[in-house]
């Protein structure tokens, strides 16, 4: 095992200025967690899940403190080197799926490689969109799939560049269960596959239970870390 | 791994997002295109149309003079000067003189005067080049004669009269033997429209109208002889005639080309503000468009896309819609250079070729399409200001801008002094002056920061009225007000650019007023200068009614000789005594 963690966050908070007051959403988050750990983030709505995952993607800058990914300081790296980075290192997968309308589903799974500038591997995005089950459906345009299609697009796409981490913000909160189900048992195979590190955003207990360890927030602050035994 | 497949694989997905999103709104961007169509088609038919003018004008040069050289003189020449003319004369040269002034004309039928430009010719040798067509068909050695003349047939029209009657000038009747169709050196002439009337040499002696001090324009025409050189014949006639205009059939006639030169460069940088209109319409209707795509780019930018790169794929756009406008515009130019002709017809004869350059179609696309990135630019360059972490929130909020004076002033700056310089470059090749191209520009800025000011302070007492009104507004209206500034609204550049149409539409309007006037007042002193007084009956002193003068104010008048055109007798009742300087 490594000994160095994935993603270190340290002394993070976030405050949003908000007319004349400042309201602070997150209050001081440390965070350490090592490479293939699979975590879930529980917590109320408005607890602040969905805005420290944003912070420890690099999608935005915390008002103080460090977050390191992959022993690389993060808050202080300017746009397009967060990008960089993000393209990188982390896969994505979030609520309301996220697809560009434009490109068919295939031209969605092969783009986070493009814009590393890594070339295409049409082979691996074949290959994971037939994993995910569309590999009859590549050419079709988001409009054009349902719901757990389009997210299942989506889970292809976060590992196309076989990212370290994978980030997922509520994956199954617009499915119904028989779906959401199905994706998260495709994104509980791929992550076993690819051994990449799990940020899961949950409200969902039964999801939580998967997770090697649940981490929950309340107004801004962990309240409760602990490890558990997954149930598989 | 090398790097060039990465970015040619990259500009083809930005090519295909970028078509794929230009195809699903055709109609979006409709008008702008056109716009910008109008722009580039008004600029490259002028510029088109006036090297088509320029080239015919070489090319028909000894037409368009009626000789191989050409002399415009003012004064009668000396004996010196008569022994160098003389002196080629004995060279085999032929030299005829032509003389232009105007007068009034009058017939039986139609008693109230018309003026006319008189032009008196030798018919045995005019022209020397291209031919004087007449209605009937006639030679011209036939049909002037001592006692008649040819007139044009407006002045036939507006005197009610007809080949085989007879008018008056200058006290002598002449009969009119043909309607003057077509004269060759028509545009070498005087510049003025209008009536026209041919005669011989022999028949201006008749009228009496020259004599000492009057103001009639002469032009000496030559015919080389093959051993004669033009270069030599030209420099033995600037010997002798310091200061004359002496142009021969290899140049154009600067007297016709400066006019040319002087409308092409007005109507170019009216055609420009059209491109300027058209093009901020690109630029805003992209705003818009990008400000939809907001999500598309958090997206792209949440799996890793810097904003270099997703800027291509609205640079594509803009791109193709400044090509689209362009290749339209082009159409629309080459339509425009046929019309062109057409509607000055009455000076040119023939009718310039229409020449398809390729320089033109680039330089119209290259007009088009710089105009149009440069203005859209500001709203490309907003595609850095999308925030990534838009994708974790179901409501899509505003971009945020930059913060605090410095920064902002800083970020506008950035955008503002490439986009005026690479403009001003523009209005610099158009205007084909540096002069022109900063005055333009110049012009461009401070209107473009009035605008905006006066935007910006309607805006903000919008604002402070909705606060400080003491009275309670309906809700709808309240809110419409609200959105006018809500941060991210359009009201204040749409504010500034539907200012800057207005104001380029007056200042099209008085730079057009103000340029017919620099022509009248600048013309060149050998044209032709005329006063018209008219004295009332019984009264002593005269009282000018009604002057049209370019240069001949009072004084000058008085100081200068006048010739009194005597009006026959059934017009000379007192009541309408006309003057002359001619
Ligand atoms: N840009 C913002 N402006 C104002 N308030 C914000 C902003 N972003 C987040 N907040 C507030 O911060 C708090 C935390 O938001 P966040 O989206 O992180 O919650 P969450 O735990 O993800 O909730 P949910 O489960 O509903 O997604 C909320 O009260 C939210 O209103
Ligand atoms: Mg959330």
């Amino acid at each position: 095992m490594n000994s160095r963690p994935m993603i270190q966050a340290t002394g993070v908070t976030k405050s949003i200025r908000n007319g004349a007051h400042c309201v602070e959403i997150l209050k001081g988050i440390n965070l350490s967690i090592p490479a293939g750990q699979f975590v879930a983030i529980m917590g109320a709505s408005g607890s602040g899940k969905s805005t420290l995952l944003g912070l420890l993607a690099g999608l935005d800058a915390p008002s103080s403190g460090s977050i390191m990914l992959d022993g690389e300081e993060i808050s202080q790296l300017e746009e397009d080197a967060l990008a960089r980075l993000r393209g990188r290192k982390i896969g994505f997968v979030f609520q309301s799926y996220q697809l560009i309308p434009t490109l068919t589903a295939e031209e969605n799974v092969l783009l986070p490689m493009e814009l590393s500038g890594n070339g295409e591997d049409p082979g691996r995005a074949r290959e994971l969109l037939d994993h995910v089950g569309l590999a009859e459906r590549r050419h079709h345009y988001p409009v054009q799939l349902s719901g757990g299609e389009q997210q299942r697009v989506a889970l292809a796409r976060a590992f196309m560049v076989r990212p370290p981490i994978l980030m997922a913000d509520e994956p199954t909160g617009n499915l119904d269960t028989a779906n959401g189900r199905h994706v998260l048992d495709l994104l509980l195979d791929l992550n076993r596959h690819e051994k990449t590190t799990l940020l899961l955003v949950t409200h969902d207990r039964d999801l939580a239970a998967n997770a090697g360890r649940r981490v929950l927030l309340r107004d801004g602050e962990i309240v409760s870390d602990e490890l558990q035994a997954p149930n598989e | 791994m090398n790097r060039a497949p990465q970015k040619t694989l990259l500009w083809r997905t930005a090519a295909k997002i970028a078509s794929r999103e230009l195809r699903a709104t055709p109609g979006k961007f409709l008008f702008v295109v056109l716009a910008v169509a109008a722009g580039v088609g008004a600029l490259s038919g002028v510029r088109g149309f006036s090297m088509a003018a320029r080239s015919m004008l070489l090319r028909d040069a000894r037409k368009l003079m009626a000789a191989d050289v050409m002399m415009r003189l003012r004064e009668a020449p000396s004996a010196e000067q008569k022994a160098t003319l003389d002196a080629l004369s004995a060279q085999g040269i032929v030299r005829t003189t032509i003389t232009e002034t105007i007068s009034m004309s009058v017939t039986t039928g139609a008693p109230v005067p018309q003026m006319v430009t008189i032009k008196a010719v030798d018919p045995r040798v005019y022209p020397f080049y291209g031919a004087i067509t007449l209605a009937p068909p006639q030679s011209l050695a036939e049909a002037l004669r001592a006692d008649t003349v040819a007139a044009s047939d407006d002045l036939l029209q507006r005197l009610k009269t007809g080949v085989g009657q007879t008018l008056r000038l200058g006290g002598k009747d002449f009969r009119i033997v043909a309607a003057l169709i077509t004269e060759p050196d028509r545009l070498s002439g005087n510049p003025m429209a209008g009536a026209r009337i041919l005669m011989s040499r022999d028949a201006l002696e008749r009228t009496g109208l020259i004599g000492p001090g009057s103001r009639a324009q002469n032009r000496l025409l030559f015919r080389l002889t093959p051993s004669a050189g033009v270069e030599d014949v030209k420099s033995r006639l600037q010997k002798a005639f310091p200061g004359a205009q002496i142009i021969d059939y290899r140049e154009t006639d600067p007297g016709i080309t400066r006019g040319l030169d002087s409308s092409t460069v007005f109507l170019s940088l009216v055609s420009l503000v059209a491109l300027i209109v058209g093009s901020l319409g690109v630029a805003m209707a992209m705003h818009s468009h990008m400000q939809q795509k907001m999500d598309t780019i958090a997206i792209m930018k949440s799996i890793g896309a810097r904003s270099g790169q997703i800027m291509r794929i609205y640079l594509l756009e803009t791109v193709w819609l400044g090509l689209a406008g362009g290749v339209l515009g082009i159409a629309l130019g080459a339509a425009v250079q046929r019309a062109f002709p057409v509607l000055i017809q009455r000076f040119f004869d023939q009718r310039p070729d229409i020449v398809w350059s390729w320089s033109f179609v680039a330089q119209g696309m290259a007009a088009g399409l710089a105009s149009t990135v440069l203005f859209t630019l500001p709203a490309l360059l907003r595609v850095r200001r999308v925030r990534p972490v838009l994708v974790l929130r179901r409501e899509m909020e505003e971009t945020t801008s930059a913060s605090g004076f410095p920064a902002r002033a800083k970020s506008t700056a950035a955008i503002g002094v490439p986009l005026i310089l690479g403009f001003g470059l523009i209005a610099v090749w158009i205007g084909n002056s540096w002069e022109i191209g900063g005055y333009f520009t110049g012009g461009l800025l401070a209107s473009l920061l009035a605008l905006s000011a006066v935007a910006w302070l309607l805006l903000r007492s919008l604002r402070w009225f909705l606060r400080a009104a003491p009275w309670k507004l309906p809700p709808t209206l309240r809110h419409g007000i609200a959105n006018l500034y809500r941060p991210g609204n359009q009201a204040q550049p749409v504010l500034v650019s539907l200012g800057v149409g207005v104001m380029f539409t007056l200042t099209v309007f008085l730079v057009q007023r103000s340029i017919v006037g620099d022509i009248v007042s600048k013309a060149p002193p050998e044209r032709p200068t005329f006063s018209l007084w008219t004295f009332v009956p019984n009264k002593s002193r005269a009282s000018p009614r009604w002057s049209k003068s370019r240069r001949a104010s009072t004084a000058r008048w008085n100081s200068h000789p006048r010739s009194r055109c005597a009006l026959p007798p059934s017009m000379a009742s007192p009541s309408k005594t006309i003057r002359m300087k001619t």
